[in-house]
């Protein structure tokens, strides 16, 4: 797995490879041998880069990572490739606009309905519980909104495709 | 000695003077406002008593609050440390109103010294070099102008009630003036509730030294040596010291001799320091006197092996000091860094937050005086002082390597501190040759990045393999977690959610 690592105007490009026993890092190209022991359980680690030994702290705090080292403390700005890649060329996630009619994703029996018609409904809510080859499915809000109707009752057996509830945009 | 003491202060001086009666056997009392209730004082004493809000004025700068938590727990002793009502007459007289025992100073020692301008007048009448200036407060801007041109600038304006850099400004030449004597003023009126203000002639490139005392209640007065405290900032004390580069036996003796001399005029008892500045040309004015426990002190009791506090308590039960001048020896060097919740790379401002974790160094010579905690909350009614890391050693040179050692096993994360400014102290050339004046951190400090070894590679590198580590460890544990369910039924369930 390959990072790149900022600190402050100092950039490294560091690989991760921990396939085999012993963890190998290239750091700006440069191959290290590294072994990484927690020691107490969360934030204190010992660290023997080729044989030399530092004791750090290392804490993530809201997306920065501060490690302190020997009395200094450094904040390192730290993504790995795949996420900064995604994040340049995904594009932001498409939210439905509109009236918006939600439909069973397989047949199966409805085994509880946690909205009525009128109630405002916040993205990731579970609406619906759909139980189908024995498992629970929740069908959850897509968006914010406003319930416009709701088309099926506890109890109900519905097909796949079977219209459960149409929100529409309001807050 | 006295069956239970209550401490009027919080942070690492109550934490400090709290073992010092556990080691006397002594009952301690803490005093806490409502930001403290988890602070190591409190934690430490044998009772804690709720004094008011977070704002000092309603809690540990109200004296009527302070005694009657002193009456609830029926304390015989109240401690004030430094800072504070330490050098406030009022909870000296107070205490004696109450029968309840003062360490420190008597009111009227406390009352003469504090004032500066009436102590001034006095001791300049007995003859004792003082830095030119007035000694009486200023009327007006008008007479500052009047003033400065007859001392010569550059002057410093300094409140007649004031210490600690608060209410003092420095005056390079006459438009500098009218806008220093209102901050003055207004800065000595919010911090000491006394306006008043008066000029001395600023001494350019002088060191800042100090002399221990100790007296009791019979007029004996020993010195314990001298303090170097010109490592400053803002006028206020980063780094001290002891014995100073700057002096040799002579000079000890006589400013020792002389301290003695100022303490005995104005019949003090208990601790106290008398600040001197020492110029260019070794030649020494007496400032002020400090008429409490200073912050600085341990650096004196490593190099004396005396526990200053438990002295202090001995004064103050009535016992005859027990050392006298010619029995006190030092032995070795002292440094002493101040840990404040400050950061150097950005003009020493405070730095608020939580200290997520901590780490304290130890070891041979290394002693840490510390009010701080993880999981800390570091407020922003109070000093910013962390905790104060102590080393001594043989030789000067031992303690400033043994600084650097224990420095650097120094973690506090969470919120920035001076620990990188006191690395980049300890190697620094001037420093180490023991050649530095109160102007350093100006001249010397630069608020680049400093780093004694550059280890953002490996830091950067521990960030990643850590994390790196965390996520398969997390990767690992979502597997177990759904691994009580049939793969088939898992994947059913990820098609299925996929769809809608």
């Amino acid at each position: 797995m390959k990072y790149k690592a900022q600190i402050q105007d100092q950039a490294f490009e560091i690989e991760v490879d921990h396939t085999g026993e012993a963890m190998q890092v290239l750091v700006n190209k440069d191959p290290h041998v590294v072994d990484l022991q927690c020691i107490d359980g969360t934030r204190l680690f010992s660290l023997v880069v080729d044989n030399r030994s530092y004791e750090a702290f290392v804490e993530e705090a809201n997306g920065r990572w501060l490690v302190a080292m020997e009395g200094q403390v450094f904040e390192v700005d730290l993504k790995d490739e795949r996420m900064a890649r995604l994040q340049k060329v995904a594009p932001a996630p498409r939210v439905p606009q509109g009236e918006l009619p939600l439909k069973a994703p397989m047949p199966g029996l409805i085994i509880a309905v946690n909205v009525q018609r009128g109630d405002a409904v916040r993205m990731g809510q579970p609406l619906v519980i759909l139980e189908a080859m024995k498992m629970e499915n929740e069908v959850r809000a897509p968006r914010n909104g406003l319930v416009k109707e709701v088309l099926v009752g506890k109890g109900q057996k519905v097909d796949q495709g079977a219209l459960l509830v149409i929100l529409q945009e309001g807050d | 000695m006295f069956r239970k003491v209550l401490i009027a202060n919080r942070g690492e001086i109550a934490v400090r003077i709290i073992r010092a009666c556990r080691e006397m056997g002594m009952k301690t009392v803490a005093v806490y406002s409502e930001i403290d209730r988890n602070a190591l004082h409190v934690r430490f004493a044998d009772e804690a008593y709720f004094i008011g809000p977070a704002p000092a004025k309603e809690s540990y700068l109200n004296i009527d609050k302070i005694m009657h938590a002193a009456a609830a727990a029926r304390a015989d002793a109240i401690h004030p440390g430094y800072g504070f009502l330490a050098e406030n007459p009022a909870l000296a007289e107070a205490c004696d109103t109450a029968g309840i025992t003062f360490i420190g100073p008597p009111a009227a020692a406390q009352r003469l010294m504090g004032e500066k301008t009436s102590s001034r007048r006095l001791l300049q009448q007995a003859g004792i070099p003082l830095v030119p200036g007035m000694v009486r407060g200023l009327q007006d801007e008008a007479e500052a102008f009047k003033m400065a041109e007859e001392i010569g600038y550059p002057v410093l304006i300094k409140a007649a009630a004031g210490g600690g850099g608060k209410g003092m400004r420095t005056v390079l030449s006459p438009e500098q003036l009218p806008d220093a004597y209102r901050a003055a003023k207004s800065e000595a009126a919010s911090s000491f509730g006394d306006d008043s203000i008066y000029l001395e002639k600023l001494i350019e490139g002088a060191r800042h030294i100090e002399i221990q005392l100790l007296g009791d209640y019979y007029g004996n007065v020993v010195h314990l040596g001298e303090r170097e405290c010109s490592i400053q900032r803002r006028n206020q004390k980063m780094i001290e010291e002891c014995p100073s580069p700057a002096l040799d036996d002579r000079l000890r003796e006589a400013m020792g001799d002389l301290a003695v001399r100022i303490a005995k005029m104005v019949r003090y008892s208990n601790a106290g320091t008398a600040e001197f500045l020492f110029d260019k040309h070794g030649k020494y004015y007496f400032l002020e006197m400090n008429a409490r426990l200073q912050v600085e002190h341990p650096v004196t009791e490593f190099v004396n092996g005396i526990d200053i506090v438990k002295e202090q308590f001995a004064v103050a039960a009535g016992q005859k000091l027990r050392l006298s001048q010619d029995r006190i020896f030092s032995k070795g060097w002292a440094i002493e860094c101040r840990i404040y919740a400050e950061d150097p790379y950005n003009h020493f401002l405070p730095s608020l937050g939580i200290v997520r974790a901590i780490q304290e160094p130890s070891g041979p010579g290394v002693r840490v005086e510390s009010g701080v905690f993880s999981g800390m909350v570091i407020p922003l009614h109070y000093d910013p002082l962390l905790s104060k890391l102590v080393v001594w050693g043989n030789t000067r040179r031992e303690a400033i390597d043994r600084m650097r050692r224990a420095l650097s096993e120094y973690y506090i994360l969470g919120v920035k501190t001076t620990i990188p400014f006191h690395q980049f102290v300890m190697n620094n050339d001037s420093f180490i040759q023991g050649r530095y004046d109160t102007s350093f951190e100006e001249k010397e400090w630069r608020e680049e990045a400093f780093e004694i070894e550059d280890l953002s590679s490996v830091a950067a590198l521990a960030a990643a393999v850590v994390a790196h580590t965390r996520r398969k460890r997390e990767a690992n544990a979502r597997c177990s977690e759904t691994s009580g369910l049939s793969p088939w039924k898992s994947l059913g369930r990820q098609y299925a959610l996929r769809r809608c």
